[in-house]
């Protein structure tokens, strides 16, 4: 009792009394355990985010290199990879079909292949016939380009009595990179100008390009 | 993770606001509950973090229910200018005065007692943590010693309990 007394009446400096009066406060064994229970799932969470960056900070490097390296090899071979095989197809059938619609007027006219082709005095190249041509009729000729390599434009009419538009030009394969060859037994290609399908192969050396009717094509394509 | 003696100052800080150890043990829980809540947040002492985060739920729950005490200051702190925490150094106590000191006191007067005499931080630092000028700390710091002067005046004159 007296012992009691004397500790209350005690003096000590207020830092230490306040000190020591929260010392005295403690959480019950109950509520600590409670809120150690809930640090166990998120313990194991921050676990596993550590360790995952860990795991990236050891293999981030490796992964963005790849990443580069994968994104510089999709760079490259993306025109390989988006035109096919014939990555300037398109290209050819574009200018084409450009001016297969111009209709430039002719230079010489004639439904003799030999006859028209005796008027291309000043072409690099000897015009020859195709064995792809079927029944088509020539109408007549005049001087044109194909990716600015002089060439001979043919127009001719085709089975169903519509005009279409025959190409021919000196084969350059660093101009109009790699086309089928049917000499090779490789089938021509079919690309699209402004809507127009454009048949376009190699044969002889030459490359030839002749535009399609669009409605023959797309029900030979259906079939 | 926070530790046995982590948990119990935080307990420790909301017992010095709030007084009542239930409210305390609430306090801490929901701050610690947010705490846990992902994403994950990495500290190298989480504990002024948490202390952060009770105090707000404490302002948000008990100003809300008008429940936190607070004293007008009224103009104190021109008289208070020449005062500091560490005035309160050199005054000398008994267990009675600090049990009649603790429940006479606001709850700001208390957790400003509280950082300074168990976290022991500076007036300018416990004026930041509690978000409030380094005036009113120190007027309550003056009124905090008056209070203690008088009660103890007034035991050594009755010679009773405070």
């Amino acid at each position: 009792m007296r012992g009691e007394f004397m500790t209350q009446h005690s003096e000590k400096p207020l830092k230490q009394m306040v000190h020591d009066y929260y010392q005295r406060i403690e959480l019950t064994p109950e509520q600590l355990q409670r809120l150690q229970a809930m640090q166990v799932p998120a313990q194991s969470v921050a676990r596993e985010s550590f360790s995952g960056r860990q795991q990236f900070k050891q293999y981030g490097g490796w992964l963005f290199g790849c990443c580069a390296l994968l994104l510089l090899a999709v760079q490259l071979w993306w025109p390989h990879i988006a035109s096919g095989p014939y990555p300037k197809a398109h290209e050819i059938a574009a200018e084409v079909a450009y001016n297969h619609f111009n209709r430039r007027p002719l230079e010489t006219r004639g439904s003799s292949f030999p006859k028209l082709s005796g008027y291309f005095t000043q072409l690099q190249f000897e015009p020859v016939l195709s064995s792809l041509l079927g029944r088509e009729v020539f109408q007549g000729a005049r001087y044109c380009s194909l990716s600015s390599i002089r060439a001979a434009q043919f127009r001719v009419e085709d089975v169903n009595g519509e005009e279409q538009t025959w190409y021919q030009v000196d084969y350059q394969p660093e101009v109009f990179g790699p086309l089928p060859d049917i000499g090779r037994g490789e089938a021509p290609v079919i690309a699209y100008g402004k809507g127009l399908p454009v048949k376009i192969w190699v044969e002889k050396g030459m490359l030839f390009a002749l535009t399609q009717n669009p409605d023959s094509h797309r029900q030979t394509a259906e079939q | 993770m926070i530790d046995q003696a982590q948990l119990n100052r935080l307990h420790r800080y909301a017992v010095s606001l709030c007084r009542h150890g239930d409210d305390a043990f609430d306090l801490v829980q929901s701050a610690l509950a947010s705490f846990l809540e992902p994403p994950v947040k990495q500290f190298d002492d989480p504990i002024p973090y948490l202390f952060t985060s009770i105090r707000n739920r404490y302002i948000d729950i008990y100003r809300r229910d008008q429940k936190v005490q607070s004293t007008p200051l009224q103009d104190e702190h021109r008289e208070a200018a020449d005062y500091d925490l560490q005035v309160l150094e050199t005054v000398m106590v008994n267990e009675r005065q600090v049990n009649y000191l603790m429940n006479m006191l606001d709850d700001q007067e208390r957790e400003m007692l509280f950082l300074w005499a168990v976290e022991g931080y500076s007036t300018q630092e416990v004026a930041t943590l509690m978000a409030l000028p380094k005036g009113t700390v120190l007027s309550k710091i003056h009124r905090l010693r008056q209070r203690l002067h008088q009660s103890k005046a007034r035991e050594n004159n009755c010679g009773v309990s405070l």
